[in-house]
């Protein structure tokens, strides 16, 4: 279980919004929830707000998307079609598959409740009567959890028809994924909760005009929406004055790798590298150096040790040619041999790719077998500007992101430890 | 009226229309942009890239497929350039990688688009590693085959199938790598739903659909295409019959030609060419002590006119078939008409006039729901049965049929109905806003019940028996046939095989009779005399459809042996008789 083993973040932020209940003993039943001050957001939300005053608080607190493209989620709700005569629905996406991410399993098993109240908020905004749990195939303790609050939520009348005495009504139906990474990307979501192949759809038409079964669609992040009830009750302000300028409230970040104290840590936006490796994740471990750090999930770009001081968050990652992606902070130590740790990622992604478009789908493979070749020690001269000639080809090209992301540890790599990957093609092993 | 817009491509102003895609704004104005996976009547996916241009709006610069993106006012398009054409090459050269495109083996070498591709892109080597994979071909087909070797996943097979047939037979198993197009749930391609309408083969831009008999028999420079029309049911649809130093290759559907817009069903593609079995007639047949020898022309005729002119008017009988061409049909009437002979039809059987003058099958497209009434679209004027089938399958359109056989699209069907149950279906008509009666040479009363409630409401689409039927009923031979009263019997047979056991028994009990046939079957046992006649492709003339519609039917190949025209025959006959 990740739960007791790995979660570190008790102790680290005074003040926790997401992580408030960590620890506290079965806070995923209804009844340990509610004696913790639980369903007070959707009470405030439901009973004191209108829908599109609850976006305007969303809009205001500054929140931005959680799940690795850090939308301004406001603006997202903001973009649903306000007529009341049109079907709408919400997206819960619990596809959490980026590589070194933790976060979305962790609320979900840990603190289900939390995210219900923000799902129950947030299609109260928009006027969705109907919303879909997007589980991931392969978190089978999360599903049975929130099958659970779900019904407890029906049964403390927080769900279903009237809710609190209002006219609004909300049903939660839960979907298992069947195990694709790329079913995270929303509208291959939306596909695969449709009952086809998980494939990206072309944009435009955004999901919030053109969404699931043809209808505008809200799709959230489960951290996204972990954030919404603490917003309603602690204010826009509140939550907006933590972070940074374009950044803002607390992030649950995932440290995972070569730390001391590997784990979940909620901290503001903005906290850097160095403070979340040394501070908070204890360094790294056994006293050994730090060689590279990938700050947020397999599709982000890695970084060296000059870039500890990097705030995290999503203005100021790209800055020096990364992006936080979800906030999966992955420790690499010196042993580490990056050749093999970018194929690794590398098969992943071609695991991944779904096949759509031609360049993901061949450039993914391509790279993979180079990879393989370089790590056996049986590289050829060239091979090194090949693999970057395949990322060029792929980035910016490709028909989703996905295509981008598998090129991300590639270059990134290559640009800081191109050493590492001639001495392997040259001299036919590893230099670590 | 549709919003013009004003785009800026490649340096030139040009004009396009609100709605429409880059790529097409392209094309209408004659700007060549390379694609592959596109295909005209398909839904664009953009899943090659090959397509991509850069594209500058409101300041900002981007990459992205030209056939997927709208076309916006004001846009700067660029479709050429060192770094688009590098990701050209790039994104061809890892397709030809992928899997074993070998071109001096394949049977498209010519006329393939990834080559014609990897030529202008000048692709002289492939710079990334090949894989070789170990991938199956599929021949469990009849008429074409399925490598999945020079498979590039581009789904046009799988759009087409989904799209334009709505038969949804092909699909894709696997990920990334590993994706191939499969159909059903991963059964040999023979063994699945397929229809075998060829319109997956007809879309491939690469060899890996394959037509068995034309492969390898000739490139797109060595044929010649006749566009003509199909003459196996009274759809009329228009095709292009595909020859070689006067043999067919194949027939392909004509993409611009109404109805059909390109497709075919197996019964006008592949059935003629590959599952024909009769022998040709090519000489003229006289029966003489008990069998059929060869004769001159000039014999065979002087026996027929002789017959015609000895018999008593009233003794004699002429039929048709419906796969004559209007000319022919009404030299036919004419021919007996003037001899004074009354006992004319059809060798199909009667045709009841409908009160429909016109129709077109494109209205079907727009029906939200379809009633189909004693007829099976999946056997018969099955190219109409798309049309249903993509409505249902697409768009949601409700289907009932009614009908006393469990037809093929029985399974399609929210409601099988019998007909003494029609009334539930003009039931369930009422939550529908443009209903369709579809119905055949099966229909009886309950199609009466229908014309009477759903009169003001819905459109009726008549499926024409035979082929040209509307063309003989404007020749006057729509009636019944007296085949008791005919001691002596021409007849306009074409190639009609099917022939109904009761005309034959009676044909047996005539005097004489007289076919004028493309075959000797299945005459050889009923016939005194034999005129070898044209084949659908030899055929020149016209021929009216279903919709009312004329359509133009032309020579693609030269009659072989001593076979002549029918309207040639038929005047041969007419001077004969005049003596």
């Amino acid at each position: 279980m990740l739960s007791s083993r790995c979660w570190q973040g008790g102790d680290e932020m005074p003040e926790k919004a997401l992580l408030r209940n960590a620890g506290v003993p079965h806070v995923e039943r209804i009844d340990v929830y509610l004696a913790r001050g639980g369903y007070q957001a959707v009470r405030k939300a439901l009973l004191e707000y209108k829908p599109q005053e609850i976006i305007e608080m969303i809009k205001r607190s500054g929140l931005r998307g959680r799940g690795g493209a850090g939308f301004p989620t406001g603006l997202k709700w903001d973009f649903m079609p306000k007529d009341p005569n049109i079907t709408k629905y919400l997206c819960i996406n619990f596809d959490e598959g980026e590589t070194g991410t933790f976060k979305d399993r962790y609320l979900v098993e840990e603190d289900p409740h939390q995210v219900l109240e923000g799902a129950i908020i947030a299609a109260y905004a928009v006027g969705a009567r109907k919303a879909f749990m997007y589980t991931r195939g392969e978190f089978p303790l999360g599903m049975k959890r929130w099958i659970k609050a779900v019904a407890e939520a029906y049964g403390r009348g927080f769900l279903g028809k009237n809710i609190l005495g209002t006219d609004f009504s909300l049903d939660v139906y839960v979907h298992r994924g069947a195990g694709a990474y790329i079913c995270g990307e929303e509208t291959a979501l939306m596909e695969s909760l449709e009952g086809k192949r998980g494939e990206p759809r072309l944009k435009p038409p955004f999901p919030t005009q053109v969404g699931l079964f043809g209808q505008p669609t809200l799709i959230n992040n489960v951290e996204t929406l972990a954030c919404v009830p603490h917003i309603v009750l602690r204010g826009p302000e509140w939550f907006a004055s933590i972070g940074t300028e374009e950044s803002k409230g607390p992030k649950l970040f995932c440290v995972s790798g070569h730390v001391e104290k590997p784990g979940l840590y909620e901290l503001p936006m903005g906290t850097t590298l160095r403070e979340i490796i040394y501070e908070h994740a204890g360094g790294v471990w056994e006293g050994r150096k730090l060689k590279a750090v990938i700050p947020g999930g397999a599709s982000t770009p890695m970084l060296t040790p000059e870039h500890l001081d990097v705030p995290m968050a999503f203005e100021t990652l790209p800055k020096v040619g990364s992006m936080l992606g979800t906030g999966a902070v992955i420790v690499m130590d010196e042993s580490t041999c990056i050749v093999n740790a970018v194929l690794h990622l590398a098969r992943f992604f071609a695991h991944e790719s779904c096949g759509k478009c031609a360049p993901c789908r061949v450039g993914t493979h391509t790279m993979l077998k180079i990879l393989e070749r370089v790590e056996a020690g049986e590289g050829r001269d060239g091979d090194i500007d090949l693999l970057l000639d395949i990322c060029e080809t792929m980035y910016g090209k490709t028909f989703c992101p996905l295509g981008d992301a598998a090129t991300n540890p590639v270059t990134s790599s290559i640009k800081y430890f191109r050493d590492e990957y001639e001495y392997h093609i040259e001299h036919k092993r590893c230099m670590v | 009226m549709v919003e013009e817009i004003t785009l800026l491509v490649d340096g030139r102003e040009v004009k396009g229309r609100k709605g429409e895609t880059i790529l097409q704004v392209c094309q209408e104005n004659g700007i060549d942009v390379p694609t592959l996976c596109h295909f005209e009547r398909l839904s664009d996916i953009g899943s090659c890239r090959v397509c991509i241009v850069e594209i500058e709006e409101r300041g900002r610069t981007r990459i992205d497929t030209s056939c997927t993106t709208p076309a916006a006012e004001g846009m700067v398009v660029r479709t050429n350039g060192e770094k688009l054409n590098a990701f050209r090459k790039a994104a061809i050269e890892l397709l030809l990688s992928e899997r074993n495109h070998f071109c001096m083996y394949c049977e498209m070498s010519g006329d393939c688009e990834l080559q014609k591709l990897a030529y202008r892109f000048g692709i002289d080597h492939i710079r990334y590693p090949r894989f070789y994979p170990k991938l199956p071909v599929d021949s469990s087909r009849k008429y074409f085959i399925m490598d999945h070797n020079r498979c590039v996943l581009c789904r046009r097979c799988v759009r087409a199938c989904e799209e334009l047939v709505g038969n949804h037979t092909l699909g894709l198993r696997g990920r990334g790598f590993e994706t191939m197009i499969c159909a059903d749930l991963n059964v040999p391609f023979g063994e699945s739903s397929c229809v075998s309408c060829g319109t997956c083969l007809s879309v491939c831009p690469t060899g890996a659909l394959v037509d068995r008999r034309s492969a390898y028999m000739g490139r797109e420079v060595q044929v010649k295409r006749v566009k003509s029309t199909c003459l196996f049911c009274s759809v009329g649809c228009g095709t292009e019959i595909v020859v070689r130093d006067d043999y067919i290759l194949r027939v392909e559907g004509d993409w611009d030609a109404e109805p059909n817009r390109g497709l075919l069903c197996a019964a006008g593609r592949f059935e003629p060419l590959y599952d024909e079995t009769r022998a040709r007639s090519l000489k003229p047949l006289v029966r003489r002590n008990g069998g059929l020898e060869e004769a001159s022309w000039e014999e065979a005729l002087d026996l027929v006119a002789e017959k015609l002119r000895g018999f008593d008017k009233k003794a004699i009988g002429a039929l048709a078939s419906t796969r004559a061409t209007n000319e022919t049909l009404q030299l036919f009437a004419e021919l007996f008409k003037e001899m004074g002979v009354e006992n004319l039809g059809c060798l199909e059987g009667p045709i009841t006039e409908p009160p429909e003058k016109e129709l077109s099958l494109a209205d079907l497209d727009e029906a939200d729901m379809f009633i189909v009434v004693g007829e099976d679209l999946a056997e018969d004027h099955q190219v109409a049965g798309f049309f249903v089938k993509r409505g249902v399958t697409n768009r949601g359109a409700r289907l009932v049929v009614v009908d006393e056989e469990e037809t093929g699209f029985v399974p399609l069907a929210r409601r099988w109905l019998k007909p003494d149950e029609v009334e539930e279906a003009v039931h369930l008509c009422n939550a529908a806003a443009q209903p369709a009666v579809i119905y055949g040479a099966r229909a009886g009363e309950e199609l009466e019940v229908l014309r009477r409630e759903l009169a003001d409401r819905a459109r009726f689409f008549w499926m024409a028996p035979g082929t040209n039927a509307r063309g003989a009923l404007a020749a006057g031979l729509g009636g019944p046939f007296d085949a008791e009263a005919a001691r002596c019997v021409y007849i306009l047979a074409c190639d009609q095989g099917k022939i109904s056991e009761e005309l034959m028994a009676q044909l047996k009990e005539a005097d004489f009779v007289a076919v004028q046939s493309s075959y000797v079957e299945p005459w050889a046992e009923v016939a005194d005399v034999i005129l070898p006649s044209v084949l659908w492709a030899e055929k020149e003339g016209s021929v009216t459809n279903l919709e009312g519609r004329t359509l133009k039917v032309a020579r693609a190949v030269e009659p072989p042996g001593e076979v002549k025209g029918e309207g040639e025959i038929l005047r041969a006959i007419r001077l004969g008789v005049r003596g």
